[in-house]
């Protein structure tokens, strides 16, 4: 991986930040599809909503694949649908290089592919978020290597520095990112006040340790609340559940523990029928 | 959606076969200002209504299946933490806690009352779908994990006009017996009492409130087999004003399952020696009552 390139991260963040629904914060946790907790939610696709700002991401992709591959590269660039899609035909056009555009996988459990043929060609993939990479761990990568392609570089606008870290080093691929969300991202923020010192201490003590921020977070009053919350609707009781069961079982017993107290206190009376 | 499951009827008879009562101790207890205490039917001035509550519920345990407070009794100071005790204690004696709030608003409005009384810890919660949002409330039972009970037929002197009313039932009109209908505008109608009924049949809700036919109220026989006929099998039947002699019971008693019946006696039991009625009264009357259900049920 190139260094990060500061500035860069900076000016994307901040233009991240005021695209409406761009970042989200919270004093509390939002729950992830990994059933897993965090106290922010990223839509990089969110860039889209402000011309100059997405001509400044994509373009600055764009130098960062050609910063890595070189000048030269002879390739073609793919992206999954659908979000990628936001990036990766703009860096491809911005560098003259044609695209493949994967589909998710269908009723038969294979992708489909529209534009470039990948056979015998360096591909690179670009995409827009790197959360825990199952996409291209189970579709992407597998596609493009299935169709003959050879891929080493996957390209992020945003990197959570989550599980998705790893997983591209399995895959044996290069992982770059213009907006890695790591400790200098978080001071950055802060200091353009997006984030409150507050969040700003709790998204810096989940970098420290991300498991144990979540199971400090639900077994504080705050994240009982907010527990309780999601399993209050049927809209969200599924995610309330998992976050016990698939997300941190090995603490599961211990905060329907905790809710169960809470309620012989009189403060959720009625939360144990969502359990 | 994750629909919790719960069932109300489950729960219900779970506790009828558990105490072997049909009895619902009614928890209305009219605070001292407001006049009613020389009546017989309010505390005592300086009662503290906590202790009082609670004692009532103590006492009345044994012989219950469920209490039912109504929440406009409750509506002053630290009222809710005592609803909640309440509730807790309900669950602790094994009764159902129906929280009579007459929900009547509409959307997310509905939803807060119905989150607040499943939060509670109730099992049921009552509502007056003013609005005709019977079948939206219906959901967001559902959806909160909580027994919906509508008012179905009064015995209120003023539903008389209401019952009555012609109520469009286009969208339902094949779940309506012929000598039902009425066509009005060349739209077939039916009182509105029977469509009450089948709505909260066929959008299914836990009960109907239904009050009990007697000789001073407006309520007919008649009437009340359309309630069975639009019921189905599944509603229970909230019976208020029970008297002592259990006469209103006897005749819904012909027409329906009597263990679907949730019998609530509230001023009968709460002051049945007056307002100065204590824990050795209330066990006295709900062990008469109890017994007089169950000569009803056997």
């Amino acid at each position: 991986m190139v260094e990060v390139n500061r500035e860069m991260q900076k000016r994307n963040l901040a233009a991240l930040a005021k695209s409406p629904g761009g970042f989200q914060f919270t004093k509390t946790f939002f729950p992830y599809t990994s059933s897993e907790i965090g106290p922010y939610y990223v839509q990089s696709a969110a860039i889209m909503a402000n011309g100059p700002a997405y001509s400044v991401a994509c373009n600055d992709m764009a130098t960062l694949v050609r910063n890595v591959v070189g000048e030269g590269f002879d390739g073609v660039v793919s992206g999954g649908e659908s979000r990628d899609w936001c990036f990766s035909g703009p860096v491809a056009q911005l560098l003259g290089m044609s695209q493949t555009m994967i589909y998710k996988a269908d009723d038969t459990g294979k992708c489909k592919t529209i534009g470039a043929d990948m056979k015998g060609k360096n591909v690179i993939h670009v995409a827009d978020l790197n959360n825990e990479g199952s996409s291209p761990r189970d579709m992407w990568v597998p596609t493009i290597r299935g169709a003959g392609g050879k891929v080493e570089n996957v390209f992020f606008y945003v990197d959570r520095l989550e599980s998705g870290v790893e997983e591209m080093k399995k895959l044996g691929l290069q992982s770059h990112s213009i907006i890695p969300l790591d400790a200098e991202a978080w001071k950055y923020l802060q200091e353009i006040n997006v984030v409150t010192p507050e969040i700003y201490e709790s998204l810096c003590k989940r970098l420290e340790d991300k498991d144990a921020w979540a199971k400090n977070m639900l077994r504080s009053e705050e994240g009982l609340d907010t527990l309780v919350s999601l399993l209050a609707s049927g809209k969200t009781r599924e995610k309330g559940q998992k976050i016990l069961s698939v997300g941190y079982p090995e603490v599961s017993a211990e905060i329907i523990n905790l809710l169960v107290l809470g309620s012989r206190k009189n403060k959720w009376p009625g939360v144990e029928r969502w359990l | 959606m994750v629909v919790v499951k719960y069932n109300l009827r489950d729960a219900w008879f779970e506790a009828v076969d558990k105490k072997n009562s049909i009895l619902c101790a009614g928890v209305d207890p009219a605070d001292y200002l407001m006049g009613r205490t020389d009546k017989g039917a309010g505390l005592p001035v300086g009662t503290n209504k906590r202790d009082w509550s609670l004692s009532y519920v103590e006492a009345v345990a044994p012989f219950a299946a469920a209490i039912k407070p109504n929440l406009r009794y409750f509506s002053r100071g630290g009222d809710s933490e005592l609803l909640d005790e309440m509730c807790m204690l309900a669950h602790d004696k094994g009764l159902i806690f129906i929280q009579d709030s007459k929900e009547a608003d509409i959307g997310e409005t509905n939803d807060a009352g119905i989150f607040g009384a499943a939060l509670r810890g109730a099992h049921a919660v009552t509502i007056a779908p003013f609005a005709g949002n019977m079948k939206e409330a219906a959901g967001q039972g559902k959806d909160r994990g909580i027994g919906i009970i509508t008012m179905g037929l009064m015995s209120s002197p003023d539903y008389l006009n209401v019952k009555n009313m012609w109520v469009d039932v286009s969208d339902d009109v094949d779940n309506y017996e012929v000598n039902d209908i009425q066509a009005i505008d060349g739209k077939p109608h039916v009182r509105f009492y029977m469509k009450q009924v089948r709505d909260a049949n066929r959008f299914g809700l836990a009960g109907i409130v239904l009050g009990a036919p007697s000789s001073s109220n407006h309520i007919t026989e008649e009437e009340v087999a359309k309630v069975k006929n639009y019921s189905g099998n599944l509603l229970l039947k909230l019976v208020p004003g029970i008297g002592k002699q259990g006469g209103e019971v006897v005749m819904l008693a012909k027409h329906f399952n009597k263990d679907e019946l949730i019998a609530n006696v509230g001023r009968a039991l709460m002051f049945p020696n007056g307002a100065y009625s204590g824990p050795e009264d209330w066990v006295a009357a709900a062990k008469e009552y109890k017994e007089m259900l169950n000569k009803l049920r056997a």
